[in-house]
């Protein structure tokens, strides 16, 4: 974990109520992909954490939703302007165990920490497949950056406006894969977990006080011992959680 | 050269400075961040006799300058916080650290404290009677003087080490329950615990936490927090550790101005993960810029 003020080096709406927000700054505290970083807004008490979408040596890339005073404050900032920010917070994913044919699923503002996975995943010579789920058109983000990392990539949308109608399971219950990566909503989880043939990891969202296992404000219990979301979560592995 | 050194119960600290149980942990996230030696002492995650989950989540709601936290003293009992944490704190900080035990029924308070004063890195032994007392029809031990007393008394019939009663602001009139606890044997009182506080989601219409209420602490509690340090100081002749909204060198200053021997740090924590190691750097200049050269000289100054 690090703390330092970061720079906004751009900050830009690619979505209904979605925004893009680069920030340039010391990234050496992130070691995995699916990890977030907690910002503080001026006036606000608590910070707000933030998964990363893609990280290098001196920027880090954010993609938000604006669902409340925080976020609405963050999408007003413009470049030049900075943020406190914590970063290097949580686990990530661990890809060891992805096998070949990964399938990468992510729901709403459960994509952006999908991306850097996925680039990731790229890099190592695997052949992620990705289903990113929305509810409509005009809420999708990011589908061409994905493919760009050379992904077969299917998108769905809850009215059919785009790709196939329905929800992410509509399309992964035909596919092959050899493990799977997931980060969205509580709902779109349950129907992967009756879904899924293989093992996987998911990556839980919890109201949090610290961010950096301090408060214990986030703790989930799980087959292997309670767990803080924050410290030793998000990602947690199929096999230990407890619906 | 100005002096940062206080004492509590009879122990030096380097300084006044003490990050507040539950804020904390056992310290090892925030050793990681910096030596935190540099602290006066800290106190530690707050432990019962058996391991508790605590409540469901949500346990955390913010507000405007503070939050609401209802985490409902998690921890793995006190069994394992000695086999498991205290040998984890110990490679971390070589001082003398502060145990906060909690209970639900004087024998769970007597059972836990006696476990920990065995302890030769334990200095203080931090008592919270702010919980519900099973035995007592789930009212708070904190909340009547006799009930404080009698866990007081039985704590201090079976521990060695200076025991420090952590009192609620919940309460009508803290000073009666100050005194008592004093009449009881406490070697000192800290104040303020968290005021009990709820929000309301007004998408969902119901209360943010999942226990509908918890504890109001940050920024916002300070002026509750000092008055209450003030009162008691008038009224006990035992050592008084502060807290409720510290989050500056002025803060630490102005509770000891109140009555305060030492001064916790609690949520704070929780924002800027070295909000003690900054308030201790720039304590020296701030005492300059108000005069001060010894730390000491001004506890309850202001009376």
């Amino acid at each position: 974990m690090y703390q330092g003020i970061y720079t906004i080096t751009e900050n830009k709406k690619i979505a209904k109520d979605v925004y893009k927000m680069i920030v340039e700054g010391d990234t050496s505290a992130l070691t995995a992909t699916g990890q977030f970083v907690n910002i503080k807004v001026d006036g606000l008490y608590l910070r707000r954490p933030i998964s990363v979408c893609d990280y290098d040596e001196s920027t880090i890339t954010l993609i938000y939703k604006v669902v409340g005073a925080g976020t609405e404050i963050m999408s007003t900032k413009i470049p030049g302007e900075t943020f406190d920010i914590l970063v290097g917070l949580g686990n990530g994913y661990n890809t060891d165990k992805s096998g070949e044919n990964p399938l990468l699923i992510g729901g709403g503002v459960g994509v952006p920490p999908m991306y850097g996975l996925c680039k990731k995943l790229v890099k190592e010579g695997k052949k992620p497949t990705v289903i990113l789920g929305f509810n409509t058109a005009d809420e999708i983000f990011y589908k061409e950056e994905f493919e760009a990392l050379g992904a077969t990539v299917y998108v769905t949308t809850v009215d059919g406006s785009v790709g196939t109608k329905g929800f992410v399971t509509d399309v992964m219950k035909d596919l092959e894969y050899s493990y799977f990566f997931t980060c969205g909503p509580m709902p779109m989880f349950k129907a992967i977990e009756n879904t899924a043939v293989t093992s996987g990891q998911y990556s839980f969202e919890e109201r949090m006080g610290c961010g950096f296992g301090a408060c214990m404000g986030c703790s989930c219990k799980t087959k292997y011992g309670n767990k803080r979301i924050c410290k030793d979560g998000p990602v947690l592995e199929r096999e230990e959680i407890i619906w | 050269m100005v002096n940062l050194e206080t004492s509590l119960c009879g122990l030096n600290l380097s300084n006044p400075l003490i990050p507040a149980s539950g804020t904390f942990g056992y310290g090892y996230e925030f050793a990681e961040l910096y030596d935190i030696n540099i602290l006066g002492t800290f106190s530690f995650k707050g432990t019962t006799k058996d391991a508790r989950f605590g409540n469901p989540t949500p346990r955390i709601a913010e507000c405007e300058a503070g939050m609401i936290n209802a985490v409902g003293l998690q921890n793995p009992g006190v069994e394992k916080v000695i086999s498991e944490e205290l040998p984890k704190l110990k490679e971390v900080f070589n001082k003398k650290v502060m145990a906060n035990v909690s209970g639900f029924s004087v024998e769970d308070y007597v059972y836990t404290c006696e476990k920990l004063d065995k302890e030769e890195q334990v200095g203080w032994l931090e008592v919270n009677v702010s919980c519900p007392n099973v035995h007592g029809g789930g009212m708070s031990f904190g909340t009547s003087p006799e009930a404080a007393a009698e866990v007081t008394r039985e704590v201090k019939k079976a521990t060695t080490k200076p025991v420090i009663i952590k009192l609620s602001p919940n309460v009508t009139d803290i000073v009666s329950i100050a005194k008592a606890c004093e009449e009881a044997g406490a070697d000192g009182i800290s104040l303020i615990n968290t005021l009990l506080g709820m929000r309301i989601d007004l998408k969902t219409k119901k209360p943010v936490i999942a226990n509908k209420m918890g504890g109001f602490s940050g920024n916002a509690i300070k002026p509750v927090a000092v008055r209450m340090v003030y009162q008691v100081y008038d009224a006990v002749n035992i050592p008084i550790v502060g807290m409720g909204g510290v989050s500056t060198a002025e803060d630490v200053i102005e509770f000891m101005l109140a009555g305060a021997s030492a001064v916790e740090v609690g949520a704070a924590n929780l924002i800027n993960p070295y909000v003690c190691k900054d308030i201790i750097e720039t304590l020296p200049r701030v005492m300059e810029k108000y005069g001060i050269t010894d730390l000491k000289d001004i506890i309850g100054g202001a009376h």
